[in-house]
């Protein structure tokens, strides 16, 4: 591996300073980082929003907040978290990490990736502001379903406009990838030499090209309904309210593997490292991470069984559905295999990564749950859903994001993390959650149906529980905080170019913090 | 060790050991010296540009494909 020259480091950047620098930055690590901080402020409002829904839910009756209010809290922490958060910090490990990874100097296009993140806050405003327009936000749950959507106020509107530029600024950002990824890695970088993050980036990325138009497709025609005239789904005027379900989750389940398959990235990055072992089964990685998202353009049903559907076509959607626990189930056994009699140690990474494998996986098993028609009608719009999507997406999609971050923290920052924060962060935050969420499933199987802020009395003491647990878990975010402002600070013990001892891969062949321009010549990898 | 399993012992050794020849002056310049800095870069001494764009305007031609796709299949067609 080749020593670093100090003298041809190039740690500074030209033009402007101060908030220009930031405004008209093409650098891909200071987007990235301006990705992150984004993501997280939007991860904060999502998460108050969710903590007033469960202070609402805390006791039965009305407490807190007004039904209408309460609707629209349920429908903007989802958009939130979706749009706003996790999608955009997947994006900043992308900025930050992809070219690096590749030896590349920089994204392929510079300028539309800085337009692509600056299209985010407008969006953020939008959404957030809607709140304060007559009427309110929207209340139609994130899916926006008509006749619901159809109807409400101008908050409806400025959600349609907020996922349009959202979903222009995604398509841009994954056009970037693509392009960056096919054309830009260095000479000896081939395909199958990629870190696995590069990869399930790039499959990400064709997703997001696939399905993005097709919810932006669905929005423009809930506005022409409401404004022009048409009646795509306005069954007033002949048109079928069922058809948005089909497109919208045409779009909305490869949109769940859209904020998983990144995961799976960086959990494949990780647990190498701490295993001191080659990752098993790289190319079944591959090939698994490509399955998935090609089933998951065929599944997309199996969110409507109640809307009724002809027995074959329940059957259809069942049997593809369960099919997508394979490639799965392949990723789970290639981690399990990966850490099989290594050298593992347990520093906070690498618990966000096996905390992820425990927690996802129960997630997954819940999935093919909800995937068998005949339970699904039984628990469809109830918590059982709640706690399967959440066990996926927190704990999935937020505990590798944290995994990651953890990381890749020296290498953005030049610090180490704080190994015993870190750590009570990832044990408050595990147990908090499930404290959350697991109590959910039985709330779920009881028959409580979700987006109502009020229950009948038996569900009173695992709602009571659940808020708890969700107070808990968002205080615990907190600490993230810290450790974060403490590396950035410049506090913690100094990080080494390769601040894990068995990491691999290029990004690690560079100084941390890494400089400010890496790899304009590029690398030869042999 | 059969043919498949070979490959991708080969794979795996190749992502875990990600070597740089430092030998020649693009290794050695790896960590991001001397060359244009990225404005200059970006500009057009990169003879990548093109192709960037081409692949780029192809899958951005793709997205607004699909997306006119789905609004005028069913306003043609109705649902």
């Amino acid at each position: 591996m080749a020593a670093v020259i100090p003298d041809q480091l190039h740690d500074h950047h030209h033009g402007p300073t101060g908030l220009m620098r930031w405004i008209t930055t093409t650098n891909h690590k200071d987007i990235g980082t301006m990705y992150m901080i984004f993501s997280f402020i939007m991860f904060l409002a999502g998460g108050v929003m969710a903590l007033t829904i469960r202070a609402e839910l805390f006791q039965p009756g009305l407490q807190v907040v007004e039904p209408e209010l309460f609707n629209q809290l349920t429908t903007l922490h989802g958009l939130v978290m979706v749009f706003g958060a996790i999608m955009p910090a997947f994006v900043g490990f992308a900025n930050w990490m992809i070219p690096m990874m590749i030896g590349a100097s920089d994204m392929a296009f510079a300028r539309m990736n800085n337009w692509s993140f600056w299209l985010l806050p407008p969006a953020a405003i939008l959404l957030v502001g809607s709140f304060f327009v007559p009427g309110g936000a929207t209340a139609a749950g994130w899916t926006l379903y008509p006749p619901l959507s159809i109807q409400m106020g101008m908050g409806m509107d400025m959600a349609i406009f907020a996922i349009h530029i959202m979903g222009i600024s995604s398509i841009m950002g994954a056009i970037n990838i693509v392009v960056t990824i096919l054309n830009m890695r260095a000479p000896g970088m081939t395909m199958m030499k990629m870190p696995l993050f590069c990869w399930t980036w790039l499959i990400t990325a064709y997703l997001l090209i696939a399905v993005m138009p097709v919810l932006a497709g669905a929005v423009t025609m809930l506005l022409t309904d409401r404004h022009f005239g048409t009646s795509f789904f306005n069954a007033a005027g002949g048109g079928d309210p069922v058809l948005y379900q089909h497109i919208f989750w045409f779009f909305g389940h490869p949109e769940v593997y859209i904020m998983i398959l990144p995961a799976f990235g960086i959990v494949s990055q990780i647990i190498p490292t701490f295993a001191r072992k080659p990752l098993f089964g790289y190319a079944s990685m591959v090939y698994a991470t490509s399955s998935i998202a090609i089933l998951s353009f065929v599944v997309w049903a199996h969110h409507m069984f109640t809307t009724g559907m002809p027995v074959a076509g329940q059957l259809f959607f069942m049997y593809a559905t369960m099919l997508i626990a394979v490639p799965t189930g392949v990723k789970v056994f290639n981690w399990i295999a990966t850490m099989w009699r290594g050298s593992m140690t347990f520093e906070t990474p690498m618990l966000w990564a096996t905390g992820f494998i425990f927690v996802f996986t129960m997630g997954g098993f819940t999935g093919l749950i909800c995937a068998i028609a005949p339970i699904d009608i039984q628990i469809h719009d109830t918590y059982y859903v709640v706690a399967h999507f959440h066990y996926v997406l927190v704990a999935g999609s937020l505990f590798s994001l944290y995994a990651g971050a953890y990381y890749w923290l020296p290498k953005w920052t030049g610090r180490m993390p704080d190994e015993r924060i870190g750590k009570l962060h990832f044990w408050s935050s595990l147990i908090f959650f499930n404290i959350t969420f697991f109590p959910m499933h039985f709330l779920g199987l009881a028959g409580m149906p979700r987006r109502v802020p009020d229950y009948a009395l038996q569900f009173a003491d695992f709602n009571m529980l659940a808020t708890i647990g969700a107070f808990g878990f968002g205080l615990s975010q907190l600490i993230f905080l810290w450790v974060v402002i403490k590396a950035a600070r410049g506090g913690g013990e100094k990080a080494a170019a390769r601040s894990w001892e068995d990491a691999e891969g290029l990004e690690w062949t560079v100084p941390s913090p890494a400089p400010h321009h890496t790899f304009e010549e590029a690398p030869v990898v042999k | 060790m059969n043919g498949v399993s070979a490959s991708v012992a080969n794979v795996n050794a190749a992502i875990a050991h990600p070597e740089i020849d430092d030998t020649t002056p693009e290794g050695a310049q790896h960590s991001g010296g001397g060359g244009p800095t990225l404005p200059e870069a970006g500009r057009m001494t990169d003879p990548r540009r093109k192709r960037n764009i081409r692949t780029g305007l192809f899958f951005g031609a793709i997205a607004v494909a699909f997306y006119l796709v789905v609004i005028i299949k069913y306003k043609v067609f109705g649902s």
